[in-house]
């Protein structure tokens, strides 16, 4: 029998695309390995009629209106591959996805890999590319504001377990804060090729955009909160423009929790961005320091593929 | 999915010969008034033997990968459909009036947890001891004092537990204390009541128990100060302190050793910033509690550890 390499997890709430989802992960290329296919169902209603062959690999739960993170999470919990994959339903795979990743593994002990993806609009037509450039850890451009997209992201099952999962208190971010939480102790692997399909635009989406900077915040500060926080942080801001993004990462939760009139860790938070100023030192003459305190980050993952797409903004 | 189903029991396992008697005792329920449904959570990686509730369609079984306790619950959980969450374990067994009882006191109070009696046996099925409900309202105070209540015996309505999240991963409490983190979680928002009747049985036998009994006082400090973290934290745990007439006084004394406690903890974790901002609660709690400050209870509480009744005895 092969090895099980990784089970794709697909929440569901009915769309009709679902079918594309799954035809793209069964047509998967991989030899010497195999997968399978949750469908997490959490539509309340029976699913539409099956358009994809019939296939021992694929299983439906049911789940009863429980949201994303935790039908994700339900997935999971019954998964036997040694990799987690989390697709959406209106999102999908490149065809030789799984072959790349599982190169990627061989030669990888991250626990976290993953490819490029192809950001599409509502109606499929492609946008940008995704191109992250971040290996190995990268906690504190994770904090600063970089993410992956789940679609394009392998996470070793075990891993997944252990920070507990997605936090289904979020609602709106909880990829970005299951990759944090990650990156807290473990790191990331890129493959140099083209993965996912993902759909972006908040039409028809199921993501709550307006609960998203307030529970994005929160998730935040409960990551500020783990102790080996500011050592990890520290170790991956390379230069002096990252450090300027970890002093900006605590003078704004510091700034976030005197509006709420938590003075303690007000204080607290404020200690650590003099901390990472002063490991700077020389580097607080630098122009790059002060441009990361003083302007929100904006990814330079997307810059990237603007610009490589040609798109005047 | 509307349905009519008034509870789901969740029975994760991890494959003890016990779980049939377990899904017996509730599939056998004296329950006209309603429907309820049992969900099997098999996490010991193997498939179960063959038995005849597998056939009954009140029972569902889904399958988990070993993935620990809290996993396995919220999978259930998840899938579940009844207005209210039971979560039996597979060594345990209900009464056969469980959910009448139930059923009767959901009719006439208003909560989102409820609660009963449960008689502790040994591995042979002799009784050690029973305990019966006490208290009801806000009883947020004692479950942070430290005072526990067996989820055998316990409903849960499924909106509640959903808006906390659920169980918390074993790895964030630092191995257990996943149910009483629960209760705790669930009375800082909501009430609770009780009926005076036998729910379960539950059997004790540490031997062959999943829970890491060896660094308790640790996993329930780490709860605890989760919970303390909430905005809310300070002003339930006072008015549940209030609450309970007849005892205040001592109550008001825990409210100012919950804190004390959590400045210790603090302190030993280096995080010297809560540790004072636990000091400025207690000295709150120590000052809205003045009225108390020439008894002898409230020092009490205030200076001694907390003897919780339906635990302790076992021990």
């Amino acid at each position: 029998m092969h090895e099980l390499f990784c089970s794709c997890i697909i929440p569901t709430v009915g769309r009709a695309t679902l079918s594309r989802a799954v035809e793209s992960v069964l047509s998967q290329s991989i030899k010497g390995a195999d997968f399978e296919i949750f469908i997490v169902n959490d539509s309340g209603k029976s699913l539409p009629e099956q358009a994809w062959p019939d296939s021992e690999k694929v299983r439906v739960i049911n789940t009863n209106q429980v949201e994303r993170s935790v039908a994700r999470n339900t997935g999971a919990a019954c998964a036997n591959g040694r990799f987690l994959h989390f697709l959406d339903d209106d999102d999908w795979l490149a065809p030789d996805a799984y072959r790349y990743l599982r190169e990627l593994s061989q030669s990888s002990h991250a626990k976290w890999l993953y490819g490029i993806t192809q950001v599409v609009d509502r109606r499929s037509r492609p946008l940008i590319q995704l191109r992250h450039n971040l290996k190995g850890n990268c906690f504190v451009q994770a904090m600063a504001g970089e993410w992956i997209p789940l679609q394009a992201s392998l996470i070793e099952r075990n891993a997944f377990y252990d920070i507990g999962g997605f936090n289904p208190l979020l609602k709106g971010p909880e990829d970005i804060d299951l990759l944090r939480r990650f990156l807290l102790d473990e790191e990331l692997e890129e493959a140099p090729n083209l993965v996912a399909y993902v759909k972006m635009g908040s039409a028809g989406s199921t993501t709550d955009y307006v609960q998203h900077p307030l529970s994005s915040r929160q998730a935040r500060e409960a990551i500020l909160g783990a102790p080996n926080c500011f050592r990890r942080m520290n170790s991956s801001a390379v230069n002096s423009y990252w450090r300027g993004r970890m002093t900006r990462v605590y003078l704004t939760s510091a700034l976030w929790n005197l509006q709420r009139r938590r003075y303690f860790t007000f204080a607290s938070r404020l200690i650590y961005a003099a901390a990472c100023a002063g490991i700077v030192n020389a580097g607080l003459l630098s122009k790059g320091f002060w441009q990361a305190v003083s302007k929100p980050y904006a990814s330079i993952t997307f810059a990237r593929g603007i610009q490589n797409a040609g798109i005047r903004v | 999915m509307r349905s009519n189903i008034f509870a789901s029991y969740v029975i994760p396992t991890i494959g003890r010969p016990s779980l049939d008697q377990s899904i017996i005792s509730i599939l056998t329920q004296r329950f006209p008034e309603a429907e309820f449904e049992v969900i099997v959570v098999n996490d010991s990686g193997k498939e179960l033997g063959k038995a005849e509730w597998q056939s009954s369609t009140r029972v569902q079984t889904i399958n988990t990968n070993q993935c620990e306790r809290s996993f396995a619950r919220n999978t259930g959980a998840a899938i579940a459909k009844g207005r209210f969450l039971a979560f039996v374990d597979d060594d345990d067994w209900i009464l056969p009036d469980s959910l009448s009882y139930f059923w009767n006191l959901v009719q006439q109070k208003q909560a989102a947890m409820y609660y009963g009696g449960y008689r502790f046996v040994d591995p042979t099925g002799n009784t050690l001891n029973e305990y019966y409900p006490d208290e009801s309202g806000n009883c947020f105070i004692r479950f942070m004092a430290g005072e526990w209540q067996p989820l055998q015996a316990t409903l849960i309505e499924i909106n509640a537990f959903r808006a906390v999240g659920g169980f918390l991963p074993l790895n964030i409490l630092r191995g257990g204390d996943e149910d009483v983190d629960l209760l705790r979680r669930i009375s800082l928002k909501h009430d609770i009541e009780g009926v005076r009747e036998l729910i379960a049985t539950i059997r004790i036998d540490r031997s062959g128990s999943t829970t890491n009994y060896a660094n308790l006082q640790e996993q329930s400090r780490q709860s605890r100060d989760l919970i303390l973290n909430a905005a809310d934290a300070f002003s339930r745990l006072h008015r549940s302190a209030l609450d309970r007439r007849g005892s205040s006084a001592y109550w008001h004394g825990r409210l100012v050793w919950i804190y004390l406690g959590s400045v210790g903890w603090n302190f030993r974790q280096r995080k010297i910033f809560t540790a004072f901002s636990r000091l400025a609660y207690a000295t709150l709690g120590l000052f809205a509690s003045f009225r108390y400050w020439l008894t002898l209870k409230f020092w009490h509480g205030a200076t001694r550890p907390h003897h919780a009744e339906g635990w302790l005895a076992v021990e």
